[in-house]
């Protein structure tokens, strides 16, 4: 492997880490600080929180996800291209599992969780611009969000072990 | 549609647990064959 193709491996693997560590710390923020703080807070002051602090992680959040997957996929493809035995590896074998699981909790943030909080924080932006009572459709928008959240959440377990593995974990397929 | 327990923090983090499991079993099964 030459030198620039091992800088290129790097920087792809540290995009990957690092956006991932951001988009997991942030669902985690969510799951288990948000989900029970939330409903503790005051009532009058939950709507100042949902269209200021929260409209700002989810950017975060669904960004996140979509540079960690995009480095991922990136990381891969040079290491196919460099070594034409990756996709044989055990390496490979097992960080495609998590890979998949990757996959599936990107979509569920672009396609479900995001699309369902955009109505929320609208509803709730309305609320306070026009006095507009609480649209209808909110608690099954929340919970639609929320379930999606929880799976990714539980996807994400399974998920780190297999992309930690991939590297510590070698005796996995022997 | 998850199931109630799977919607607390506890059972959510079980679930992901037992499919963490789940998955390195069946790899080392896999590999086995």
């Amino acid at each position: 492997m030459t030198v620039s193709q091992e800088v290129y491996l790097d920087l792809m693997r540290l995009g990957h880490i690092f956006s991932g560590i951001l988009w997991i710390g942030v669902l985690y923020f969510y799951n288990f600080i948000q989900a029970i703080a939330l409903p503790k807070m005051e009532a009058s002051a939950r709507p100042q929180y949902q269209v200021t602090i929260l409209p700002f992680s989810l950017l975060v959040f669904r960004w996140a996800a979509a540079a960690t997957l995009l480095f991922g996929l990136l990381y891969i493809a040079g290491a196919g291209l460099i070594d034409s035995d990756y996709f044989e590896s055990d390496r490979f074998k097992t960080v495609a599992i998590g890979g998949i699981l990757g996959i599936i909790m990107a979509y569920n943030v672009w396609f479900i969780i995001w699309p369902n909080q955009k109505k929320i924080i609208a509803a709730v932006q309305d609320t306070i611009d026009n006095g507009a009572a609480a649209h209808a459709d909110q608690p099954k928008w929340a919970r639609t969000a929320l379930l999606a959240s929880r799976t990714n959440t539980m996807l994400s377990i399974p998920m780190l072990f297999f992309m930690v593995a991939a590297r510590h974990l070698p005796s996995l397929w022997s | 549609m998850l199931s109630k327990p799977l919607l607390t923090i506890k059972g959510t983090i079980i679930a992901g647990v037992v499919i963490t499991i789940v998955l390195v079993v069946a790899a080392r099964i896999w590999a086995g064959i």
